[in-house]
C-alpha cells in the first residue's frame, strides 16, 4: 500500500471526525433549525453538473478551481464548487412562477482546489439561505437579519458586517460608450477590492473613464457609519447622476433600519466591499471576526444569474463558512458534547438498557 | 513601563536588508523599539505596535494567516506567494529593480519563438513577466548566486534583483533590460484591516510625516 496515500486525502476535501464532527453537526443543526423557522426550505443540489452549463458564468480563478472529470458519455462535468450557482440552475429549471417568492437553505459541502498552504481559507463546508424572486429593501434586509440572527445563535457577538454595492461601482465606472466590460472592469473591480487607489486612478486614466474630474477614491475607501457616507457623500459628490445618489441613499436606509434594530455595533457600510462573485449585481456585503484571517461569511444580491439559466428572477443570499466559525470558541463551547455520559454497570443486559432509556429521556446521554 | 493592552497593532519586520532601514524610518515617526539580545518580538515605546521579526520569505505567510496583521516587505516577496494583501502605504526607501541579465555581449533574447531558459530566484515573477510579452520561458529556480548561472553556463540569462549593479559588473556580466521597479510596501491582511481600519490609518498618517522629516 501505498503509505502517502494512506496519510493524506486529495486536495480540495477535508474529514474530521468525533468531538470536532460533533460540534459541526450540531451548528448545522441549529442553524437548518433557525433559517427553517424564519421561512426557509431546505434545497438539495447534485455533487456535479455539466460544466458548460457554468463556465460561462465563473471567472478564471473560479474555472481554474475547479475539479472536472468525464462521465461515461464523454460529458464534461464539474464538481460542485459553488452552491449558489448549482441552486441557481436547479432553482430556474424546477420552480414555477406561482411559487415566487421563493426561500431556501442549505447546509452543504462544496469541493474545489485549494493549495496546501492556503488552509486558512478553508470553504468546503458552507451553510446559507438566498430568497428568491423577490427585489428591494425589505427582501435585502431579510437576509441581513437572517445572516445576524445566525452569528448570535452560534454565540458570536463581536463580529463586523462590511456592507458594499456592486451597483454602485457600476454605476459609477460603467459608463456606457466606454468597453468597461471584461479586463478593464475586472481590472478596476480588483483595484477596489484590494484598496490599490493608485492602480485604480491609474486604469481610469488609461481608459479615460475618469471624464470631468470625477474622483470615486474616497467614495469607494470609504468604510463607516449610515450617517457618515451620508455627511461625506453630500460634501464631496453632490454632483453625482441621480441613479448614484439613489444608491448611496439606499445603502444608508439598509444602515439605518439595521440601527433602528440595534445591530449599528456590529454593522460598517464598507463601499470597497463588491463580492468575490462576478454574479454579484447589487447589495455585498462579508462578515469578519477577530483573530479570524479571512471573512467567515459572505453574500449579496446576483439579479442576473438565474437568467444564465435561462430564468428571469431576483435573488439575494448568504453562506456562512462553517469550519471558519466552528474554530470560534465561543460557538464551539456552546455547541460540545456534554462533559457526562453515563455508562451502566450492571451486569445484566436487559437492565441496563430499560435504564438506559430512562435516562435518555430524561436527556442524559448513555452508553449501554 | 506603560501596561501592555490589547489595542496594540501586530507588525511583521523582515530581517536582512531592509532592516536597518524600517527601524530608522520607524523612528522618526515616533514607534522606537528594539529588539532584545535575540528576541524576536518587540514592542515600541508607546506600546502601540507590537513587532514580530521573521524571515523575510516567510513574511506573507505571517499576514496571510493574520499572526501579524501588517507587514513591511518588498512586492518581489508578496509577488511570490501569490497572496493578495492591501498595500497601504510605499515606503520612500529599499527600492530595487528587478532586471534581466547575461554574459557581456549576450543582449536581449533573439529568437523568441523557442523558450528562452532563465535562471532566477522570483520563478512566478519571471514566469508572469514574460508571458505579459508573449514569450515562452523554461525557468530554473536557484536560491542564491544567480550571477553563477551564466558563468557556469546553466542558462544564458538571469532574473534578479538589482541595487547598485555591482555585483553583476564584478560577474562579467550586464543588465539588459529593467522588467521593474520593485518598491517596499506596508501591507495588511485584508480582514485585519477590516476590523482596525481606523488604528491601521492613523498608524499610515504617521508613516506619511516620516516622508517629510
Amino acid at each position: 500500500m501505498d503509505k502517502r496515500k494512506l496519510l493524506q486525502i486529495p486536495k480540495g476535501t477535508e474529514s474530521f471526525e468525533l468531538e470536532e464532527a460533533y460540534i459541526h453537526k450540531k451548528i448545522v443543526g441549529g442553524l437548518l433549525d433557525l433559517f427553517y423557522r424564519w421561512g426557509f426550505l431546505p434545497i438539495e443540489t447534485p455533487v456535479f453538473d455539466f460544466y458548460d452549463i457554468y463556465s460561462n458564468v465563473m471567472d478564471r480563478q473560479a474555472r481554474d478551481r475547479v475539479y472536472r472529470l468525464i462521465d461515461r458519455d464523454g460529458e464534461l462535468l464539474m464538481l460542485r464548487s459553488d452552491i449558489t450557482l448549482f441552486m441557481a440552475k436547479q432553482i430556474g429549471l424546477l420552480m414555477p412562477d406561482s411559487m415566487h417568492p421563493l426561500r431556501v437553505c442549505y447546509a452543504d459541502t462544496i469541493l474545489r482546489y485549494q493549495k496546501n498552504e492556503d488552509i486558512s481559507h478553508n470553504e468546503f463546508f458552507q451553510a446559507g439561505a438566498e430568497f428568491i424572486g423577490k427585489d428591494g429593501l425589505e427582501a435585502d434586509l431579510e437576509i441581513i437579519l437572517l445572516l445576524l440572527s445566525s452569528l448570535k445563535l452560534l454565540g458570536i457577538e463581536d463580529s463586523m458586517l462590511h456592507i458594499g454595492s456592486r451597483n454602485l461601482f457600476k454605476l459609477c465606472v460603467g459608463t456606457p460608450a466606454k468597453n468597461t466590460e471584461g479586463p478593464v472592469r475586472k481590472q478596476l473591480l480588483k483595484a477596489v477590492r484590494v484598496r490599490d487607489w493608485n492602480r485604480f486612478n491609474k486604469v481610469l486614466e488609461e481608459n479615460e473613464l475618469n471624464g470631468e474630474g470625477r474622483n470615486f477614491i474616497e467614495l469607494f475607501s470609504f468604510i463607516g457609519t449610515g450617517k457618515e457616507l451620508k455627511q461625506m457623500f453630500k460634501s464631496k459628490y453632490s454632483g453625482e447622476t441621480s441613479d448614484v445618489k439613489k444608491e448611496v441613499e439606499y445603502l444608508v436606509s439598509i444602515y439605518e433600519y439595521l440601527e433602528e434594530l440595534n445591530f449599528a455595533d456590529n454593522v460598517k457600510i464598507d463601499l470597497s466591499e463588491l463580492g468575490g462573485q462576478d454574479y454579484y449585481s447589487g447589495l455585498s456585503f462579508k462578515v469578519y471576526l477577530k483573530d479570524v484571517d479571512t471573512a467567515i461569511a459572505s453574500g449579496g444580491r446576483y439579479n442576473n444569474l438565474l437568467s444564465s439559466f435561462g430564468y428571469n428572477a431576483p435573488a439575494v443570499g448568504f453562506s456562512i463558512m462553517l469550519r471558519k466559525v466552528e474554530r470560534v470558541k465561543k460557538a464551539a463551547g456552546q455547541f460540545k458534547k456534554p462533559d457526562v455520559i453515563t455508562v451502566l454497570d450492571d451486569p445484566d443486559f436487559l437492565v441496563r438498557y430499560r435504564k438506559a432509556e430512562k435516562l435518555r429521556n430524561s436527556g442524559r446521554i448513555v452508553c449501554l | 513601563m506603560n501596561k501592555i493592552t490589547d489595542d496594540f497593532l501586530t507588525i511583521a519586520l523582515p530581517k536582512g536588508r531592509l532592516e536597518n532601514k524600517i527601524e530608522e524610518y520607524l523612528s522618526r515617526c515616533g514607534c522606537s523599539f528594539s529588539f532584545a539580545g535575540r528576541e524576536l518580538i518587540a514592542f515600541d515605546n508607546e506600546n502601540k505596535l507590537k513587532l514580530l521579526l521573521v524571515k523575510n520569505a516567510d513574511l506573507p505567510v505571517y499576514v496571510k494567516h493574520g499572526i501579524a496583521g501588517l507587514g513591511i516587505c518588498g512586492e518581489d516577496v508578496i509577488t511570490e506567494t501569490g497572496y493578495e494583501f492591501y498595500k497601504i502605504f510605499e515606503f520612500p526607501f529599499g527600492n530595487t529593480r528587478m532586471c534581466l541579465a547575461a554574459k557581456r555581449g549576450d543582449g536581449f533574447p533573439k529568437d523568441l519563438r523557442t523558450k528562452v531558459k532563465i535562471a532566477t530566484k522570483f520563478p512566478v515573477f519571471t514566469e508572469r513577466y514574460f508571458h505579459s510579452l508573449g514569450i515562452p520561458v523554461e525557468i530554473i529556480k536557484l536560491s542564491g548566486s544567480i550571477e553563477l548561472a551564466p558563468i557556469l553556463g546553466l542558462t544564458h540569462y538571469i532574473v534578479d534583483l538589482v541595487e547598485t549593479g555591482s555585483t553583476i559588473k564584478e560577474n562579467n556580466l550586464e543588465i539588459i533590460e529593467e522588467l521593474a521597479k520593485i518598491k517596499v510596501y506596508l501591507i495588511s491582511n485584508p480582514a485585519y484591516y477590516k476590523l482596525n481600519y481606523k488604528k491601521v490609518d492613523d498608524f499610515v498618517r504617521r508613516l506619511q510625516k516620516g516622508q517629510f522629516k
